[in-house]
């Protein structure tokens, strides 16, 4: 493997793991999945196009890997969503999970397409036709799918007014965590 | 602006025809194409704008069907905090069980299995 290509992966996974940990509200599982990819992607590394974009690649492999374990699992587990939600519930102790809790459970609270298409665009960086290329789907959907998710989450996190929004803990949080 | 509030020709009373109004623009001109007869609007000046509740009717129609627009502070906000919840765990940096993986895999593209 080509050097540039072994620190393209290693520089890509810190981000692949916080989508992980998006995608399925559960740190350990959410390792489980990062390290599956790894070996998928790197079992496969001639596949990949040297000059296209390793984390869109990886994201895309981690993504359809998700996917069908989570098709594999609903059927042991009726109500996946609010299974997600109550894997939150019963680690609140887990780490990076504190401080944004509040908000973890309102993204638990978005449908799976809705969820992952804000988190590509809104956190991981990814233009919208990259986020489409990694669902498989028109860019347009995935458009549509970060404007419903972002209503969704202002609803559940009641921030319709910009005054309602409240003092910004997280931010807060964050900034003193930086400082000290 | 006066409206025969008992007027049976009063188009306000009819709120889909209200809707197609607005929606057309100028009634004037579909009566002059003579494809609507409707009396009102050979009579008084037609209905250039719907009432303020009108517009309320057409507003709640539509965000049932679209998901309502967003402030851009709010939009703003979400976006910061989605992006500080996923750069928390993206500042823990490499775990090492995963640079280790991809290190065992050697430069020359041979994989060096232990």
């Amino acid at each position: 493997m080509d050097e540039s290509v072994r620190k393209a992966v290693l520089g890509a996974v810190p981000s692949l793991r916080a989508f992980a940990i998006s995608l399925c509200g559960n740190v350990d599982r959410a390792d489980d999945l990062v390290q599956e990819t790894l070996l998928r992607a790197l079992a496969n590394i001639e596949s990949f196009q040297p000059g296209t974009n390793m984390a869109a690649w990886l994201f895309t492999i981690l993504r359809n890997h998700f996917r069908s374990e989570y098709r594999k699992r609903r059927r042991e587990v009726e109500d996946n969503e609010g299974r997600y939600a109550e894997t939150l519930k019963s680690q609140p102790e887990q780490y990076g999970q504190v401080e944004f809790r509040e908000f973890r459970e309102a993204l638990a609270q978005l449908p799976a397409d809705q969820r992952e298409a804000l988190i590509l665009v809104g956190a991981s960086g990814f233009s919208y036709e990259e986020a489409a290329h990694i669902c498989g789907c028109a860019v347009g959907t995935i458009k549509s799918r970060v404007n419903r998710a972002r209503t969704r989450l202002a609803e559940l996190l009641s921030v319709f007014g910009a005054d309602d929004f409240g003092p910004d803990e997280q931010t807060r949080a964050v900034l003193a965590r930086g400082g000290g | 602006m006066r409206r025969p509030e008992k007027s049976s020709h009063y188009v306000g009373t009819f709120p889909q025809l209200r809707g197609f109004a607005c929606k057309i623009g100028d009634p004037r001109r579909l009566w002059r194409t003579g494809n609507l007869g409707w009396e009102v609007m050979n009579e008084r000046k037609p209905l250039e704008q719907p009432r303020p509740m009108d517009t309320a009717d057409l507003r709640n129609r539509k965000s049932s069907s679209k998901p309502a627009k967003l402030s851009r502070e709010v939009q703003a906000r979400l976006g910061q905090q989605l992006r500080a919840m996923y750069d928390d765990v993206v500042n823990q940096g490499v775990p090492d069980r995963f640079a280790e993986l991809i290190n065992r895999i050697n430069g020359d593209g041979s994989k060096d299995r232990q």
